[in-house]
């Protein structure tokens, strides 16, 4: 009995997921998405790697285009109540200063330290309910968990008709693509000032009801 | 106890599964790998061929006016040299020799230094040079015909080992020895996009070299020296009445591209 009780509460306390930026929400409107019904999908070729080995990628930067699409089912479980924010933040596995890229290897000695609003990052999906839909944008912060809105946090908007809404209601990518499916660029321009090396973020989407 | 265990459990059940919360998390990994890139684009002939068959050429000498033009991108801080050398390290490889070797004072060592170098523009960043006739190559080409030439000052800078940067008290095209920042190396950029600063006809990445000999009558390279102003004709070097031995020389200009040091 004491196994299956601590193997209960072992499965209880992970089930809470929990974040520095991505904080536990106060209402139960929504079906959650890890034993729910709703769904938070996410498809990324593994690493983005940016590899800088000729000038001409130096000036003119590189563009991943599409290269994570987010994809989303809410189902709701109090009728006329459910709504959600969607963001991203940035995170530098916690090196200091806190606004700059984590540094793997350098390959020489001159020249600066990357920060992190050098990368950019472009939000958007067929009717355009990204904040900010399809503009390239930095984190303006330029520091450890700085956010970028993608759904803010707003009063209920139901899937309209595609007109740009941040629609924020139940709904499913599965019946309305348009509405539920993101698609992230990221671009890097480095230019000529920063430190030759490697360099490494991490980019957490967050969604949560509200 | 049991009853009361159970009964928690019962409850963090139903709470955690009839009234969960929509919250999820995803991440990706975001890597830039930023390599140094150093690129030299030169535009010259393979061969740059000085040839002395009138009286008027060794007076006067030989200029070839922007033979080679240098172009910069680079991604890091950088400074750029150019380096004389050849097979026997600091004098002229003599190739063919004329009049059956010459009188007894013709000398076959002729110093690399007899070589004169113009660049277009001046160096920018070579506020840590010291000790040297000049820092770069920027002085106009000497009166062929002036009584006292200021030697050195517009001889290539020459070594046996071309890949050790010049010192301190040596030229370079761009940049100097040391890391003093803002002054001792090129700042990263490129000349496909940088424009001309003020009162500048070239951006910082380009670069048009003359180069000019002027083997003098009789022929001892009046105006060969090392940087420090040490004369190097071949009366200072040999002895007086030495005069160059006819025939063909080959030497190696090398230009050097580096990450500021």
């Amino acid at each position: 009995m004491r196994n299956i009780l601590t193997t209960f509460f072992l499965f209880f306390f992970l089930y809470q997921t929990d974040a520095q930026v991505c904080l536990n929400p106060v209402t139960s409107n929504c079906a959650d998405a890890i034993m729910g019904t709703s769904e938070f999908l996410m498809t990324t070729s593994g690493n983005v790697d940016f590899v800088f080995d000729d000038m001409r990628d130096f000036i003119t930067g590189i563009t991943h285009s599409g290269s994570t699409m987010l994809r989303l089912r809410i189902d709701e479980v109090v009728p006329n109540s459910c709504r959600w924010r969607l963001m991203m933040y940035i995170d530098n596995n916690s090196v200091l200063p806190a606004n700059e890229w984590e540094t793997l290897v350098n390959y020489g000695t001159s020249g600066q330290n990357p920060e992190l609003d050098l990368i950019e990052v472009k939000i958007y999906n067929g009717c355009g309910t990204p904040l900010n839909s399809g503009v390239f944008q930095i984190f303006a912060g330029n520091t450890q968990y700085d956010l970028l809105e993608i759904i803010p946090m707003g009063p209920r908007i139901v899937p309209a008709p595609c007109d740009g809404s941040q629609v924020n209601g139940p709904g499913s990518y599965l019946t309305d693509y348009n509405e539920y499916s993101f698609t992230i660029d990221y671009r890097i321009k480095p230019g000529y000032i920063l430190k030759p090396g490697a360099y490494q973020i991490k980019i957490h989407f967050c969604l949560v009801e509200v | 106890m049991k009853k009361c265990f159970l009964s928690f459990a019962l409850v963090a059940m139903f709470s955690g599964l009839s009234f969960g919360q929509l919250i999820d998390e995803k991440n990706v990994t975001v890597t830039m790998d930023l390599q140094p890139v150093l690129q030299l684009h030169m535009t010259t002939p393979d061969q740059v061929d000085f040839v002395f068959d009138d009286i008027r050429e060794y007076y006067s000498g030989i200029i070839k006016y922007a033979a080679t033009i240098l172009k910069v991108s680079s991604s890091v801080t950088w400074d750029l040299y150019a380096v004389g050398t050849s097979q026997a390290g600091t004098i002229w490889d003599q190739q063919m020799t004329y009049s059956g070797g010459g009188g007894a004072n013709a000398i076959s060592a002729l110093p690399l230094s007899c070589l004169e170098l113009h660049q277009y523009e001046a160096n920018r960043y070579d506020a840590n040079a010291a000790g040297g006739t000049a820092t770069d190559y920027s002085g106009l080409f000497q009166d062929a015909q002036t009584a006292a030439p200021v030697v050195g000052q517009n001889s290539i800078f020459y070594s046996a080992t071309p890949y050790t940067a010049p010192g301190v008290d040596q030229k370079y095209i761009q940049g100097h020895s040391g890391t003093v920042a803002g002054d001792d190396g090129a700042p990263g950029g490129s000349y496909l996009i940088a424009s001309p600063g003020v009162g500048q006809d070239f951006t910082d990445y380009y670069f048009t070299i003359d180069y000019r000999i002027v083997p003098g009558l009789p022929a001892i390279f009046p105006f060969a020296g090392d940087n420090l102003g040490n004369a190097e004709d071949l009366e200072t070097v040999n002895a007086a009445g030495a005069y160059a031995n006819p025939g063909v020389y080959t030497m190696n200009v090398k230009y050097i591209l580096l990450e500021d040091q």
